[in-house]
């Protein structure tokens, strides 16, 4: 009887006596933020987290929801052109988006915020490390040029947007931002990039945006702008400081891992790596037709000759992908061809409608399975872009003129593709065109199309001219020129009493 | 050979048991001396029982020395020493009230019924084990007036189980589940065989259960284990085989595949999609003479829906002597699912030992271990589910060459369907396995006169191993030839191997002193306690994520080791608390009681940490007054009221913490890790969540007032009305996108829970037919009172003051649109709407549907829950039917089953039907393919077109058991023997289509597809030796 009495006698007394520090709980797994922005460690991990938005999306989460990664990399931006079809964003495609319609439509607008965010709370307490001022600087320039990056692309997408240069929710006022001018937030973007040129190291492309990737976004904004004249000078700057040169392995090695570290040519990318940061490339374009490039698009793929299909002697209708321009069977997988380690590509099979697969990334020799992990980078930006932009900034300011042809034809004769020079002589309106088409080719598949089209103004144009596998044709109400917002945001700017935060128009 | 073993020790227990015993006759009389057919006659402290016969008689097999039980509806509970008299053993009866002795538990202590002032309801464990239940939670369904119990589904091992008291509670993160008490300290209901449970309390007010403080705003559920019962021992079996089928089906799909095809290309056109079935593909399925083996109409519904044969076992010993008692139960169960390839098993033992060590020292211990094991596809149930409808029924799962080998699609160039399910069930599933043991032991020491000091500790420990292996599958075309190439590998949710281990480890000691005191007729009692809680859960998962070389080789370490990784986290959280109570009566006729509790959580910052959760409670028996003790049909009469404050802690472990984390909020399967250099993986943190650094709890008030009335002595009724009001509540509001991060847990906002319950309960006889009816019914109002403006969550449902929380929003269906000119007048419509298509109503008159439109719309909760019992006994026979039901509820349902090619799932057979310019239909739209074009964006709209009816009304248990006369088991070698035929879910009545109406409600909750409940047909025997 005595030992229980006694053990729960020390039972009582423990319980009573635990010391005060029983409830101060802490997560094992988390640095509380008192603890954090001490060291340069710190920096370097809180900076690895922003680049992390690079890729996310873009990888297997589940069957629904495989790859799509709006917001970041993704090839599906090319479904809503005339390069290629999908039957699960129809609605986007076909004009009839709505703020309800959710997928792309609120991941481009959820995903830049969260990266945002992430960059203004990184900005805010960075300068509480104690780090030499060059180091700071570099820090603080790829950060910005982050931010830089997503506002540019919310500004395409949605135009005037809210605009913070601070990290929000602490506030009350946080919750009452309305939607700031499309010209203001262009001028936060150049002052980010501007920033980010002038303080990031003038080198090759190391994994971290350099000087280069910064002048080249600066580029972009500049074309975007219709500001011919600096674009063209920023890209002439980046020509001129020569960091950067086309790749000579092969167009298609540029997409695929080995030809992707140290590639001379990217400037920029979304990198993977398996088994823990995958992207879903071999797995989602063999396995499902739900990204399918159209003969729009292989149709205008010229011949080894130069002329297009419709005009080359070389071209043969019953061996239509013979003598074509080598970067079609680079970028596009057409029937009969070897995929999934070794089986021929048989369109019926997958229900591809179009008749085409993406092969721009795509590793054929992989005998893929459902799920299977990839680690090809996505390209955001490479130099033969700057070369293609250059050249169309230039001839907007003095018209095809030599350093014109040398920065088109050098994009055309690089090693593997070998295509013939532009004619010499034509007119500026006819080099407009040229650039303009070997833009389509050269990055076709990358994302760029739909940003292209958006700002030569063409896409009310072209857009309704897309016949669909369904046989229906595709329309482009004006309105869509700028997205709606998702309807949530709507809902809780009323939530919030936010009446300054409005709907796009139109919708 | 196993149940060869068992009935040997059975054999060996009954020679051994039977040489101490010696029958006993007698028999049972009323207070006239008229004899009572059909007493339970039981030998106490043992499972020994049996039924008197049309003269009141019985024999029983009982120690000359022991005590009988004497149970009777309409008589309560009678017991008698036998004192030697082994033969014309006579027993008088008073007819009474039923229970007001009962001795009830409650939080911390027992007390009598007939003093309690709190809204207090129990139920024994006879009364849940009429109804058969792997798990103990289902078996409290309708049995407790205030707790509403959903069984999410009948998926074996995973029913998912909501238990709701007094309605939804709050809106809080903390969450609404009320806290498990077993044995005294927190524990697990679920891991329990219902068989060892001796009664279940439930607390429902503050008064009641605010002696459990912080842990208690969502009520509180107390079980007590059974303990031993001194005396020899006692063996006794029990086993129960049951026939398992679906509830319901959607039984309505076209499987019909030429009827499938046609109607395929009709959508594809409506809908804007190229790809269609041609005529000659048409033509094979629907020429009469085609080769069906080839050309199937396939039913791929019933190829995975089963009826299966469920079993529970359950082996109790009992029995105890000089003061120290035992109670053991071994239980398994066997539970295959009704779905394919599902299954669940579960091994129980409960271990229960109290020792009086002198008349002053009284020691105890509960222990109990589960073991269970779980298959089930590593997507789920649901996901299987609608796999399976995703199938066109012009094949099957294996290929019709005999090859054994799995199909993917039959026309890849028209549709490629979901997962092959057949494929998934017989090759992939998860292996869970759970291993639980939850103890407690208690000293109880009396001080003096009066003075008790108890002093209780124990703790759960739960480790648990989670096994998914994804082998690699070929999926090959209906029609491949022997060396055709797969078309594409199954969908296993991944590749390669992921072992995932957790535990969890919780420790808990309360400490407590209780003295009682009568003066005169003042009777006092008076408790004060302190309790400690530490809670740490671990996980640690490993994995190789590529697939491995073979099927065959199934350990990681077999495994590609390229792919391989490893994470692992831990967290605890810990609570501290005082408590005390005071009871007063005078003359048992004014009671009065007053609970207290002082509470600290870790998971609250360091100032805001303590919390004092204090109730009232006071009771009247009018009955006891003079003026009424005259009024002899008035067995019993109280009122009584109560005020109190509960608390709410239950949220995540470190909320006020403003934190930097690597794990990716947005996108479990990737972290904020970044390769920078393409070969070596960075490591990232960011803060992706706001933190209210000043969070405090959250409280719930609740108000009662009562009656207790017993009439006739035959007739005891029960009301309560109350109102609870919730507020500071812990909630993430949600936030503008353009934040960037994850709302903040903060306290804000307030809930009110209003409503009445009653429950009555009659009995008397028929002549010889005894019977007793009951019945209970529990209205409940939900409304959110404060909560800021509105909120509209992507589900389609709205949290706006003044209506209950999620509360519908959407769309009103205004018909279907019969021409292009209703449409040319008709308000503007997005998605470019054709005849046929969905109209909606323009609620804002503004010409033009938009989101302003949305209408609340009622439904989301029950308007009402009720059920009623009847049971009736006659000679040795009884019979018990048990009736549940649900008024009011609405159920969203979308997708698969109900949605025509949702993935290509067939139709329901109204789409036949459907309009057409030469049909035109007003019920259903035109056929469309679902998740394509405009038809789809339009008719899948969310609206009240599919916002179905759930109320249902359902016979949930019926049971006819026959004991065997005593005379007679004892030529089986037994001391009693009980056979039952039981049926569960055996009707429904609901307007709701197809599938069971019974379901969870969640916000994500929206698909159609929900494993359906279980319809039983079990048949039963209890033995005792």
């Amino acid at each position: 009887m005595k030992h229980p009495f006694i053990l729960f006698i020390s039972a009582t007394v423990l319980l009573c006596s635990c010391s005060k520090s029983f409830l101060d709980k802490n997560p094992p797994d988390q640095l509380s933020s008192a603890n954090f922005w001490k060291t340069q460690a710190d920096a370097d991990q809180a900076l690895t987290s922003i680049y992390s938005y690079l890729i996310q999306g873009y990888n297997y989460t589940s069957s629904t929801n495989t790859g799509q990664g709006w917001g970041s990399g993704t090839p599906y931006w090319e479904t809503m052109t005339d390069n290629a079809y999908s039957g699960a964003f129809g609605t986007m495609a076909t004009g009839d988006i709505e703020p309800t319609t959710g997928t792309i439509q609120s991941d481009a607008y959820n995903t830049p915020y969260k990266a945002i965010q992430d960059c203004n709370v990184f900005l805010a307490n960075v300068t509480k490390i104690p780090l030499d001022q060059t180091t700071l600087n570099r820090y603080i320039g790829e950060v910005r040029f982050i931010r830089g990056y997503y506002y540019f692309l919310l500004e395409q997408l949605y135009g005037d947007v809210v605009l913070s240069l601070r990290p929000l929710g602490k506030d009350s006022a946080s919750y009452k931002l309305p939607r700031t001018a499309k010209a203001v937030v262009i001028d936060s973007i150049f002052a980010d990039l501007n920033f980010a040129a002038a303080n990031l190291p003038n080198t090759a492309y190391t994994g971290h945006v350099v000087r280069g990737t910064a002048l080249g976004y600066l580029t972009r904004l500049y074309l975007t702008l219709q500001r011919w004249t600096d674009a063209a000078a920023t890209a002439q700057t980046i020509m001129t400081e020569g960091q950067f040169s086309l790749y000579t392995g092969g167009y298609r090695g540029l997409f695929l891992k080995p030809g992707q570290n140290n590639n001379p040519e990217i400037m920029l990318s979304g990198r993977y790596q398996i088994p823990n940061a995958y992207s879903p490339a071999d797995y989602l374009y063999t396995y499902s037709s739900s990204f399918q490039p159209v003969s729009n698009l292989v149709n205008d793929y010229e011949c080894i000759d130069g002329l297009p299909i419709s005009s080359s002697p070389l071209y043969n209708a019953a061996t239509p992908y013979n003598n074509r321009d080598p970067r079609l069977l680079a970028t596009i997988l057409t029937p009969g061809v070897l995929y999934k380690g070794g089986i021929p590509f048989v369109p019926a099979q997958l229900g591809a409608s179009a008749g085409f697969l993406n092969k721009k990334g795509v590793d054929s020799t992989r005998a893929t399975v459902i799920g299977t992990q990839s680690d090809q980078d996505w390209v955001y930006l490479r130099y033969a872009d700057v070369l293609l932009m250059f050249a169309e900034a230039q001839n907007e300011v003095g018209g095809p003129t030599a350093d014109v042809y040398s920065a088109v034809n050098a994009v055309r004769a690089r090693p593997g593709v070998n295509m013939p020079p532009l004619p010499a002589g034509i007119s500026q309106d006819s080099m407009r065109t040229r650039i303009r088409h070997e833009r389509r080719i050269e990055l076709a598949l990358e994302g760029q199309r739909y940003f292209d089209l958006k700002r030569w103004r063409l896409d009310r144009v072209i857009i309704p001219t897309i016949k669909d596998p369904s046989g229906a044709f595709r329309t482009f109400p004006l309105r869509d020129t700028l997205w709606p917002v998702p309807q949530s945001e709507i809902d809780l700017a009323r939530t919030y009493n936010n009446p300054a935060f409005t709907q796009t128009p139109g919708y | 050979m196993k149940k060869k073993s068992i009935l040997f020790l059975l054999l060996l227990f009954h020679l051994f048991v039977h040489a101490q015993t010696v029958p006993v006759k007698g028999s049972v009389r009323n207070e006239k001396g008229e004899p009572l057919p059909g007493a339970t006659v039981t030998v106490k402290g043992s499972a020994v029982t049996t039924v008197t016969n049309a003269d009141g008689e019985f024999t029983i097999q009982a120690p000359p020395q022991g005590s009988i039980a004497i149970t009777i509806v309409g008589y309560g509970h009678h017991e008698e020493k036998i004192s030697g008299r082994t033969v014309n053993l006579t027993i008088f009866l008073h007819q009474k009230a039923a229970e007001l002795n009962d001795v009830v538990v409650v939080g911390y202590g027992t007390q009598k019924r007939a003093d309690l002032t709190g809204a207090v309801v129990a139920v024994t464990g006879t009364e849940m084990n009429k109804r058969i239940a792997t798990d103990p939670t289902q078996l409290l369904q309708g049995k407790l007036s205030g707790l509403s119990v959903t069984q999410g589904s009948g998926e074996a091992g995973n029913e998912g189980l909501v238990l709701r008291i007094r309605g939804l509670g709050t809106n809080s993160s903390a969450g609404s589940n009320p806290l498990i008490i077993v044995d005294g300290l927190p524990g697990s209901l679920s891991s329990l065989d219902p068989q060892n449970i001796e009664s279940v309390t439930l607390l429902k007010d503050a008064a009641s259960a605010a002696i459990y403080g912080t842990r208690a705003a969502n009520g509180v559920i107390l079980v007590t284990t059974k303990q031993g019962t001194s005396g020899k021992m006692q063996l006794s079996y029990d086993y129960n085989i049951g026939l398992t089928r679906p509830s319901a089906l959607p039984d309505n799909l076209v499987y019909n595949s030429a009827q499938y095809m046609v109607l395929w290309d009709s959508a594809a056109n409506h809908s804007g999609y190229p790809n269609k079935f041609s005529q000659s593909q048409i033509d094979l399925y629907s020429n009469p003479g085609r080769d069906k083996h080839l050309y199937p109409d396939y039913d791929w519904l019933h190829e995975i829906m089963r009826t299966v044969i469920t079993q529970t076992h359950h082996l109790g010993f009992t029995g105890g002597r000089n003061g120290t008692t035992y109670n053991i139960g071994l239980g398994y169960v066997d539970q295959p699912d009704i779905m394919l390839g599902f299954s669940f098993k579960k091994y129980n033992l409960q271990f229960n030992l109290n020792s009086k060590i002198s008349d002053a020292v009284t020691f105890g211990s509960s222990l109990t271990m589960n073991y269970s094991k779980r298959l089930y596809a590593s997507r789920g149930s649901q996901d299987q589910f609608l796999s399976t409808l995703s199938q066109s029924p012009m094949y099957g799962p294996i290929l019709p060459d005999g090859s054994g080998r799995y199909v993917n699609s039959v026309f890849p160039n028209v549709q490629t369907p979901n997962k092959n399910p057949v494929a998934i069930a017989k090759n992939a599933l998860v292996n869970d396995k759970d291993y639980f043991v939850q103890s407690s032991l208690f000293l109880s020491v009396r001080l003096f006169k009066g003075l008790e000091w108890k002093t209780s500790g124990g703790f759960n420990f739960e480790y648990e191993n989670f096994y998914d292996f994804k082998p690699v599958i070929n999926q090959y075309n209906w029609f491949a030839g022997p060396n055709d190439l797969p078309e594409r590998t199954l969908d296993v949710n991944g590749q390669g191997l992921t072992e995932r281990d957790t535990s969890t480890i919780y420790p808990v000691g309360y400490t407590q002193l209780t003295y009682m005191r009568s003066i005169g007729e003042h009777n006092l009692k008076l408790l004060a306690g302190t309790q400690v809680e530490y809670n740490k859960g671990q996980l640690l998962t490993g994995s190789r994520n590529t697939p491995f070389a073979n099927n065959i080789t199934r350990e990681l370490n077999a495994g590609p080791a390229g792919s391989q990784l490893a994470s692992g986290t831990s967290a605890e959280w810990s609570l501290r608390s005082y408590y005390g109570r005071l009871n007063y009566d005078y003359k048992e006729r004014y009671l009065l009681e007053a609970n207290a509790r002082y509470d600290a959580s870790s998971r609250f910052p360091p100032g805001n940490r303590w919390g004092l959760f204090p109730s009232v409670s006071a009771g009247w028996v009018l009955s006891k007054e003079k003026f009424l003790e005259n009024v002899s049909w008035l067995t019993n009469l109280k009122v009584r009221g109560s005020w109190g404050k509960l608390g709410n802690q239950n949220i995540s472990n470190y909320p006020y913490q403003d934190v930097y984390t690597s794990a990716n909020a947005y996108n479990t399967n990737t972290s904020y890790a970044y390769p920078f250099s393409g070969s070596n993986l960075n490591s990232g943190v960011a803060q992706n969540a706001l933190a209210d650094p000043k969070i405090k709890w959250e409280t719930t008030r609740i108000i009662d007032v009562g009656a207790d009335i017993t009439v006739f002595n035959k007739l005891s009724l029960t009301f309560d009305w109350y109102n609870k009001l919730t507020y500071d509540i812990l909630y993430k509001p949600a936030i503008p996108a353009y934040i960037g991060v994850n709302s903040p847990t903060i306290n804000n906002g307030k809930m009110r829970n209003r409503g009445f319950e009653a429950s009555a309960q009659y009995s008397d006889n028929i002549g010889p037919v005894r019977f007793s009816v009951g019945g209970n019914i529990q209205v409940n109002r939900n409304t959110l009172v404060k909560f800021g403006a509105p909120q509209i969550t992507a589900n389609n449902t709205i949290n706006i003051e003044g209506h209950p929380f999620g509360s519908y929003y959407m769309y009103q269906y205004a018909g279907i649109f019969q021409s292009t000119d209703e449409i040319a007048k008709a308000p503007n419509q997005p998605y470019n709407p054709q005849p046929g298509y969905l109209r909606f109503r323009d609620v804002d008159g503004n010409d033009t549907i938009n989101a302003n439109d949305r209408v609340i719309v009622s439904g989301v909760f029950p308007k009402f829950e009720y059920s009623f019992n009847t049971g009736a006994s006659y000679k040795n026979f009884d019979l018990t039917i048990f009736f549940y039901g649900s008024y009011g509820q609405k159920q969203y349902a979308s997708g698969w089953g109900i949605q025509p090619f949702n993935q290509g799932s067939p139709p329901p057979k109204s789409y036949l039907n459907a309009w057409t310019p030469q049909n035109h239909s007003t019920t259903t739209p035109l056929i469309y393919i679902t998740g394509q074009g405009n038809a789809s964006s339009n008719i899948t709209t969310p609206s009240t077109f599919y916002l179905k009816d759930a109320s249902f009304l359902r016979i949930k248990n019926v049971q006819i058991g026959y004991t065997l006369p005593a005379s007679m088991a004892k030529h089986v070698a037994m001391n009693s023997l009980r056979i039952y035929f039981a049926g569960d879910n055996l009707v429904t009545f609901t307007k709701f289509p197809g599938l069971d109406p019974e379901r969870a409600l969640g916000n994500g909750n929206v698909r159609f597809v929900v494993h359906p409940q279980n319809q039983v047909f079990s048949f039963g025997v209890k033995a005792v030796f």
